[in-house]
């Protein structure tokens, strides 16, 4: 059935309260842009963005370990980024069992990891993962040290479209959502039914860096739920540009960097592999093996964005006869 | 009830261990709340609201880690803060380390360890050059696995070494064993009497799971670097360890393995062996064999399995002749004339994907005397129909695992392979023991089934010949991946040259 | 004296893979393993100036 938002008379001067009062060093003024870019990454803002404390001397690390990373896949705008800046360096951020995020100059996360779903919009799958211990935090990596050659770009946004599935196909939460953020989605939910556009907004913005997690839980759930209003609704996000520059300044100060760049892009329409597979399965039974593959994403990662494109759906469902 | 916080700035520890933190702490003595966020504001609402908000937990930023716990006192407080920064810790170093405290330099390490006598370095070639020199300087013997290492700082590095007694094994030596213990890839093998000094490390491996196949075993193996019986290295490390074998009590018998030196050096090299009054045996792949003029304890050999081949011989007082193949040489012949009867017309091309280096280059030059020109990374201008492939070469293990850990670079190559129908042979190695893969056979064996049933559908027979280099006593067990390969259709020999030969007469080459 | 170390134990400094440290440890050899980070901010030209550096005062 058609989503579409009703007209809101949420305040959106409101808002205001929920950013920080003085605008942090690293943010950019939020100024009216189409949705697309507020959300994309930004070169004018990109010296800002980088973190303060002193970059080590950058220089192309250890090529004898890092040189000739080979790009297998990718998502289309992720390689746009990478090329944007073949001569400046790129610093590794964190460095986990099966994902290496590194800062890279455009002051947005790039993730590379090893063979697999995407796990992130922003991430590229190499041909192989570095071995254990040759990449730490700190070491800077140049858009040199790429070899695209056998580089699959995959178009990483959600296509508009309906939902080609029942809720039931998702299953049942495994676990109930995290108590920190009940409250929150509940209210999500709650505000997508009524199609009260004001009322999502601020609903999501209370969901931003909440709960557990290095990608808080309640990021993990906005993100799943925006997965589905691009589907169903990608006007409403696309012709309010309000609605996009207040959840992406709360992204970029008041959550983690890796949660705040899921967030950007999701803002912007693009997911993870997994999240894209079910919110476009074909089938009930594509939609519940993608489901159940989403699900084991991380800790609690997955289950959460699981709980959002659930919530969503529900919601959609519900309202669809007010 | 007391609470008291902890924050990590900028902390990324993944999710998991943040769960397992947590629940660790909620089941410490006097626990009861524990939260682990991310200090974002949001997440300053929620602890406030469950009045959980310390005053560090206030400073933090949203990329920094608080920690609080509400526990029955202060003490219990503090405990399971002092427990939590444990875990964190320790996750940090688990996720680098063996566990222990550990030092953060090579100065450090050498105060935490006394008596340290080797460094054993591996970290990227742009800084191995300055590590392996302060290991020098602290007096420490070198094992420089890395490579892209200048020829400049090996000759510097290996001047120093020479200068302090040292030894400075390497770069990109991946293959020792000294005093019994194997270092890096290396085989399980008997300790023995024989010592060898190598210029390559699957070079090594050949000869030391020949000999251990043949009773006998290692005293010592240095590995001196690909380059070090150049003319800018001068064979420093390869003079300086023949003379440490000479006076070694434990060994009886040297084997030299490498490529044929500058003729100054391997005058020089043949001076030492002639003065070391032990016998010798020298394998320079691609030189001259026979005995070194005038010094009958010194024998030349062309290939790897001679090497082993004549030093085990030389250890038995026996004579010693090279033949082509070890079994029952008729056997071998008609079942090469089998093979080659099966071949459609069009097959005439031998292919090597090879996980070794000197494996692959005596491959080559095996197949080049007998079948003609080979092409390949080891012969980039040389056009042909036969093709050796190093997969182990920069070109394809920059930035990757070694093809003796991952199979998946040759897993490609075969399956390239089997739709070509010029090709007759697919050879192999496989290589066993210490730091290779787990299981490199079965890693192998579905792809060469796949590839023979390819061909077999289009009609032809493809022919895979194959070595392991391993010993009963490696983890993967050599009978088990013999096993398996020949399950997959493999003819397994029980040497690289042996399988190199047979590669070429199933090709048509005159045996 | 190179002799020195074939005929006594051998207790190791790893610098690198951790991997080499944990099957010497498993091999019962005394090993110990270095947290390395590459030195002078992740510049190797730096690193080796400062390695020369220390060379001429040693």
């Amino acid at each position: 059935m058609p989503f579409a938002m009703r007209p809101s008379d949420w305040d959106w001067g409101g808002a205001a309260p929920l950013l920080p009062q003085t605008p942090p060093p690293h943010s950019m003024a939020v100024h009216a842009r189409t949705a697309a870019s507020s959300a994309d990454c930004d070169w004018g803002g990109a010296a800002s963005l980088l973190p303060q404390t002193p970059p080590p001397h950058s220089m192309a690390v250890g090529a004898s370990i890092l040189a000739t990373l080979r790009v297998t896949r990718l998502g289309s705008l992720t390689r746009a980024r990478a090329h944007r800046a073949p001569s400046l360096a790129g610093r590794v951020h964190s460095v986990f069992e099966r994902a290496i995020n590194v800062l890279w100059p455009d002051g947005r996360l790039l993730t590379l990891q090893g063979r697999g779903l995407l796990v992130a919009p922003f991430a590229m799958e190499l041909s192989r993962f570095p071995e254990r211990g040759t990449v730490a935090p700190g070491m800077s990596l140049s858009g040199a040290a790429f070899d695209w050659t056998a580089a699959e770009c995959i178009d990483l946004h959600m296509p508009p479209g309906p939902l080609d599935f029942p809720l039931d196909a998702l299953g049942e939460a495994a676990r109930a959502a995290s108590p920190s953020i009940a409250p929150a989605a509940r209210a999500l939910e709650l505000a997508l039914a009524s199609r009260d556009g004001g009322a999502v907004v601020g609903a999501a913005l209370a969901l931003i860096g909440l709960g557990e997690g290095l990608t808080p839980a309640g990021d993990d759930c906005l993100v799943g739920a925006l997965a589905v209003l691009h589907r169903l609704a990608p006007d409403w996000l696309s012709d309010d540009s309000r609605v996009t520059d207040a959840l992406a300044a709360a992204a970029r100060t008041r959550t983690t960097d890796i949660a705040r760049d899921f967030l950007l892009e999701a803002l912007a329409g693009r997911f993870a592999e997994s999240v894209l597979a079910v919110v476009t399965a074909e089938s009930v039974l594509s939609a519940r093996r993608a489901a159940e593959r989403l699900a084991r994403v991380g800790a609690t990662s997955g289950a959460d964005t699981l709980g959002g494109i659930r919530l969503a759906c529900r919601a959609v469902e519900r309202g669809s006869g007010a | 009830m007391t609470r008291a916080g902890l924050v990590r700035k900028s902390a990324y520890q993944d999710s998991v261990a943040l769960l397992a933190l947590a629940r660790d702490l909620r089941t410490t003595a006097g626990v009861r709340e524990v939260a682990a966020l991310m200090g974002t504001p949001a997440n300053h609402d929620l602890l406030r609201q469950s009045g959980l908000l310390t005053a560090e937990a206030e400073s933090a930023g949203p990329n920094d880690l608080v920690i609080v716990v509400d526990a029955d006192s202060e003490s219990h407080a503090r405990a399971a803060l002092a427990r939590a920064d444990e875990l964190l810790e320790a996750r940090q170093r688990q996720r680098r380390s063996t566990g222990r405290v550990l030092p953060r330099t090579m100065e450090s390490a050498f105060r935490q360890l006394p008596g340290a006598n080797l460094a054993l370095i591996s970290v990227p070639g742009a800084w191995a050059a300055a590590e392996a020199r302060k290991a020098l300087r602290l007096g420490l013997h070198v094992m420089l696995f890395s490579d892209n290492v200048s020829v400049e700082d090996e000759v510097a590095l290996k001047r120093v070494a020479r200068d302090r007694g040292l030894l400075l094994m390497g770069p990109d030596c991946g293959t020792a064993y000294l005093g019994g213990t194997p270092l890096g890839f290396a085989n399980v093998v008997p300790r023995g009497r024989v010592g060898l000094v190598a210029a390559s490390g699957t070079g090594l491996q050949q000869v030391a799971c020949l000999l251990a196949a043949g009773g006998e075993g290692i005293s010592q193996a240095v590995g001196v670097g690909g380059r070090d019986m150049s003319r800018a290295v001068g064979g420093a490390m390869t003079l300086d360890a023949l003379d440490a074998l000479g006076t070694d009590a434990a060994t009886e018998l040297v084997v030299v393995i490498g490529k044929p030196p500058a003729p100054e050096i391997e005058r020089q090299v043949e001076d030492k062996l002639r003065g070391l009054g032990k016998p010798a045996v020298v394998a320079l792949l691609g030189g001259k064999a026979g005995g070194a003029p005038g010094a009958s304890k010194v024998r030349r050999v062309a290939t790897l399995e001679d090497a082993a081949a004549a030093a085990l011989s030389a250890l038995r007082r026996e004579t010693w002749t090279a033949r082509p193949f070890s079994g029952d040489g008729a056997a071998i012949h008609r079942r090469i004339a089998e093979a080659r009867a099966a071949l459609t017309s069009g097959q005439r091309a031998v292919h090597g994907l090879y996980a070794g280096g000197t494996l692959a280059y005596e491959a080559t030059l095996l197949l080049e005397s007998l079948l003609g020109p080979v092409t390949g990374n080891l012969r980039p201008h040389v056009d042909g129909i036969h093709r050796v492939i190093d997969f182990g070469a920069d070109e394809f293990t920059l930035g990757h695992a070694h093809p003796m850990i991952d199979p998946a670079s040759r897993i490609e190559g075969v399956a390239a392979l089997a739709k070509d129908p010029r090709v007759a042979v697919l050879l192999l190695d496989i290589v066993l023991g210490h730091g290779a893969a787990p299981d490199p056979a079965g890693d192998l064996a579905p792809a060469l089934r796949a590839a023979r049933e390819v061909a077999r559908q289009e009609g032809r027979t493809l022919h895979v010949v194959a070595c392991v280099i391993g010993t009963a006593d490696d983890p993967q067990g050599l009978a088990a991946q013999v096993a398996q390969l020949e399950d997959a259709g493999a003819w397994v020999l029980p040497s690289n040259a042996q399988a190199a030969r047979a590669a070429a007469g199933i090709a048509g080459a005159n045996l | 004296m190179i002799g020195d170390l074939f005929a006594r134990e051998l207790r190791v400094i790893n610098c690198g893979l951790e991997g080499f440290a944990q099957k010497l440890t498993l091999l019962g050899v005394t090993v110990i393993h270095v947290e390395w980070s590459p030195p002078a901010g992740g510049d190797p030209r730096k690193a080796a100036l400062l390695a020369a550096l220390e060379d001429e005062e040693a």
